[in-house]
């Protein structure tokens, strides 16, 4: 009997009825871990990615309302939730947020029940501060939602992340669930450098900046560093990259994240799952706001009790796979099976953020790898 | 009887006490102050419609201008409109155009406007708000979601109910302290936007109680329910029980829902008798509630409970009028299916009174007496409690139907400057004219010729010869009074 953790595929390609995006749903959810978790209290959150408007590459509703579907039909009740964003996009505030999830097609009232709710509250700050073990972070903020609840099932859109190198279930267990404080302490080991030469002043970054740090100047944009909170948002908006991540702080993000998400699990009263979608793959993660291309083919899902052994699968078979042509990685010239897209595309180290994530317990690459027909 | 033994930390650690105050809020707090007027302004609105213009959701859009509510959102306020979204089952709360009708309004000014309501005291199924998770569907069983609303609504106390700011109250009459829902705390302006009702606890329930125990949070209400206080033989801080009116197992057929119904296991029913552990009573009510079915009054709440549950009420109110900046609370009121119990009643018994209109206000002691007046004016309504008393118009309403008056809350809010029982009614009437027609409807009416052909249908009126014979017996005078198929054939009154 192998103490591995078990990730299971649902392999990409519909060939037949019995193969329908209807069919995965059932087969995820017949898996024993997801019926463990149905058989154990009352309340179960269900983790999505909102995104950003501007951002259409989303995972469709469908999946969420399935999923959300089944979870109430054996009694459980669910509570679809997602963070809001630390920058001023159309996530910030719990009013916008609401507005962003209707105008994606998640019919709160309708097909929800109305239990579609920010993870730290209307106020972005509804939660209670945890001890962090690790390097960087002594505490971090965890939404109430995330530690009232009894249950997590974590439905992870997998992409490139500029920062982490994948975005995936470690991403969204590690920042999808703290209140806007909590996320400050793991940013804040990111400086942002400003390039004047490369700003024309087309003043997108300021609707952005939450903190005032940007403003209007003379002819270009002024950035004071001493107020900046290292949220991202001109990092994510500036169309011609004048804002840039000092690369320093890279490798601490990736630590700090570990540690929340490592935190956050401790946390969870009973269980959790991580189904990761690999699904329009793109370059940007649903935090921003616009997509490009998806950069492989639909590779199907990914399932796992562990966050790391889904993710570093998630990884191993984008870098596997052909790159599509027309999209970045082919600019890039990384098309081919085995080359890193994902380095390609973000210059940051997957493999770090699975080593130290290994080094906190928060899981293990090695899995038993199950690929369901 | 020692004293219960709840209250243990939370096992997380907490770096900050969930709820307390930063110095900056508790100088504000300190500072804060509000203007008593000598006589403050009341605006009504009659129900009663014949006309467009008279039109409920018309007549309370006028008074939120009238009342000169828009001047109290600047751009870009957040706007918390507090309502009570009612228990499972219960059909009179407020209906969801009546919210949306303000909601709609707040929004043209420029504010953003949430809707919001809080769990109840319980923590477990007693009630269907209990949490989040299950005010969120019972809200959205009663159209409050943001399809019908037309803005999010936010579960006020946060996802455990705990997500609060302690509101010191040195004016308090009982309570010295108070505790809002933070999202409501955090929003730039509260409507305060109550459904008129009456209440067993506190008599009637209006704008007092939906911030008086509707924008608490958990820690608040159980303050306000004044729980826990004293020792249990006063029976003002738990239940009265008195074992020897128990009927027990043998004679009384809820001794299993009685006994089931306490969490905390506090309670063991005998053969013959009841046996009630204090240290584990947790103040959820559910065995007052079910006993009060019965009417053994084996356990019931002290007579006097109930004043002191209005002025501890009364107390918490002013807290949440301390959270925000004078003059950005506006006050409204529908006082329509004026049913004798609260919305966080299974069920709605008939109204005491015919629908009475709508109330506009800045003074929440004025409004609330206005309303309890105009109740109390109003004629007895057939087949309801009031008419089962004997009530004549005029007489205390609530009083007579709950056991106290409701002016008790209004004399401590009085006593504490939360008010003015003075009140100036100023009643508004919409006038019918060309304009008023047309001002809150979807579309102008009537529509006008041009406007019909923008929709371009193909209009069957004149291409379908409906005369033909084929279609309809005979002519209209075939059927009219003396024609040979007379309609009077089928009116057995003729």
């Amino acid at each position: 009997m192998s103490n591995l953790p078990s990730v299971y595929w649902i392999k990409g390609r519909s060939l037949s009825s019995d193969q329908s995006g209807l069919s995965h749903m059932e087969r995820i959810f017949g898996l024993e871990e997801m019926a463990k978790l149905m058989s154990q209290g009352k309340i179960t959150a269900l983790k999505i990615n909102l995104s950003e408007l501007g951002y259409d590459h989303y995972l469709p509703p469908f999946f969420v309302i399935n999923m959300f579907q089944r979870i109430r039909d054996t009694g459980m009740i669910p509570m679809v939730t997602d963070s809001g964003s630390l920058f001023k996009g159309s996530r910030f505030s719990g009013y916008d947020w609401t507005k962003t999830a209707l105008a994606q097609g998640f019919s709160i009232g309708d097909v929800f029940e109305n239990r579609f709710l920010l993870a730290g509250g209307y106020t972005n700050e509804e939660g209670n501060t945890f001890e962090c073990e690790g390097k960087h972070l002594g505490a971090v903020e965890l939404g109430s939602l995330l530690t009232g609840s009894d249950n997590v099932v974590v439905m992870s859109h997998v992409t490139a992340h500029p920062l982490l190198g994948l975005g995936g279930a470690i991403y969204n267990l590690g920042l999808g669930f703290l209140t806007q404080s909590g996320k400050q302490r793991v940013h804040s080991c990111l400086e942002l450098e400003y390039d004047e030469d490369r700003c024309d002043n087309c003043r997108t970054c300021i609707s952005y900046c939450p903190t005032g740090a940007l403003s209007e100047g003379p002819s270009k944009i002024s950035f004071d560093p001493r107020i900046c909170n290292g949220c991202l948002g001109c990092f994510i908006s500036c169309p011609r990259g004048a804002m840039k991540v000092k690369p320093e702080g890279i490798p601490i993000f990736q630590e700090s994240v570990v540690e929340a998400a490592y935190t956050a699990r401790k946390n969870i009263k009973r269980g959790v799952f991580f189904i990761n979608f690999l699904v329009s793959v793109t370059p940007q993660t649903d935090e921003y706001p616009f997509s490009d291309l998806p950069f492989v083919p639909d590779l199907g899902i990914l399932a796992s009790e562990d966050p790391v052994a889904v993710d570093w699968a998630s990884y191993q078979m984008i870098i596997r796979s052909p790159g599509l042509p027309g999209s970045v990685v082919e600019d890039l010239n990384v098309l081919g099976k085995g080359q890193d897209k994902i380095k390609a595309i973000t210059g940051v180290d997957t493999a770090h953020l699975m080593e130290y994530a290994e080094e906190r317990n928060l899981g293990s690459r090695e899995c038993e790898f199950f690929i369901s027909t | 009887m020692g004293k219960s033994k709840l209250l243990k930390k939370d096992p997380a650690t907490l770096v900050q006490p969930q709820g307390e105050p930063t110095p900056a809020e508790k100088k504000r707090q300190q500072e804060w102050h509000y203007d008593v007027p000598k006589k403050a302004k009341v605006w009504f609105t009659p129900a009663g419609a014949t006309n467009w213009a008279e039109a409920l959701v018309c007549r309370a859009k006028d008074l939120f201008y009238e009342s000169g509510m828009d001047k109290i959102i600047d751009k870009g306020d957040k706007v918390a409109i507090k309502i009570h979204c009612g228990e499972w089952n219960r059909n009179m709360c407020l209906r969801p155009e009546l919210v949306a009708a303000i909601v709609e309004e707040v929004e043209k000014c420029g504010g953003e406007p949430f809707v919001t309501d809080t769990t109840t005291i319980t923590y477990f199924e007693t009630n269907s708000r209990t949490n989040a998770a299950l005010l969120t569907e019972t809200a959205n069983r009663h159209g409050m979601n943001p399809a019908s609303l037309g803005a999010p609504f936010v579960v006020g106390d946060g996802y455990c109910g705990e997500d609060d700011i302690r509101i010191d109250l040195p004016e308090g009459n009982i309570l010295k302290e108070s505790y809002i829902a933070r999202s409501m705390y955090q929003a730039d302006v509260c409507i305060n936007l109550a459904h008129a009702k009456g209440h067993p606890f506190t008599s009637f329930g209006g704008c007092i109680k939906n911030f008086g125990i509707g924008s608490q949070s958990k820690r608040g209400k159980y303050l306000t329910h004044l729980s826990f206080w004293g020792e249990p033989e006063e029976a003002i801080g738990w239940p009265r029980v008195q074992e020897d009116k128990c009927l027990g197992r043998s004679k009384c057929p809820y001794w299993k829902i009685c006994e089931d119904g306490c969490e905390q296991h506090a309670i063991h029913i005998t053969d013959t008798t009841l046996e009630f552990d204090y240290d584990k009573c947790c103040e959820c009510f559910a065995c007052a509630v079910t006993c009060s079915m019965t009417g053994h009054q084996a356990i019931t709440l002290h007579e006097e409970y109930f004043p002191l549950n209005q002025i501890s009420m009364m107390d918490s109110a002013f807290g949440v009028m301390k959270s925000f900046k004078p003059g950005k609370i506006g006050y409204m009121a529908y006082a329509v299916d004026i049913a004798p119990e609260c919305d966080c009643f299974p069920w709605a018994d008939t109204p005491v009174t015919p629908d009475v209109g709508v109330f506009a206000s800045y003074d929440l002691i004025a409004i609330e007496t206005a309303l309890v007046d105009m109740i109390d004016k109003g004629p007895i309504m057939p087949g309801s409690r009031a008419e089962q008393l004997g009530l004549k118009p005029g007489e205390d309403k609530f009083k007579a139907v709950n056991g106290y008056t409701p002016r008790i809350m209004l004399k401590a809010g009085e006593k504490m400057g939360a008010g003015t029982m003075n009140y100036e009614l100023i009643t508004y009437e919409p006038k019918l004219t060309p304009d008023s027609i047309n001002k809150w409807q979807i579309r102008p009416y009537p529509a006008a010729v041009e406007k019909a052909k923008e929709y371009d249908i193909h209009n069957i009126a004149r291409s379908v010869n409906f005369n033909d014979p084929s279609r309809r017996a005979g002519t209209p005078t075939d059927w009219l009074k003396g024609g040979k198929w007379a309609w009077t054939q089928f009116d057995p009154t003729a």
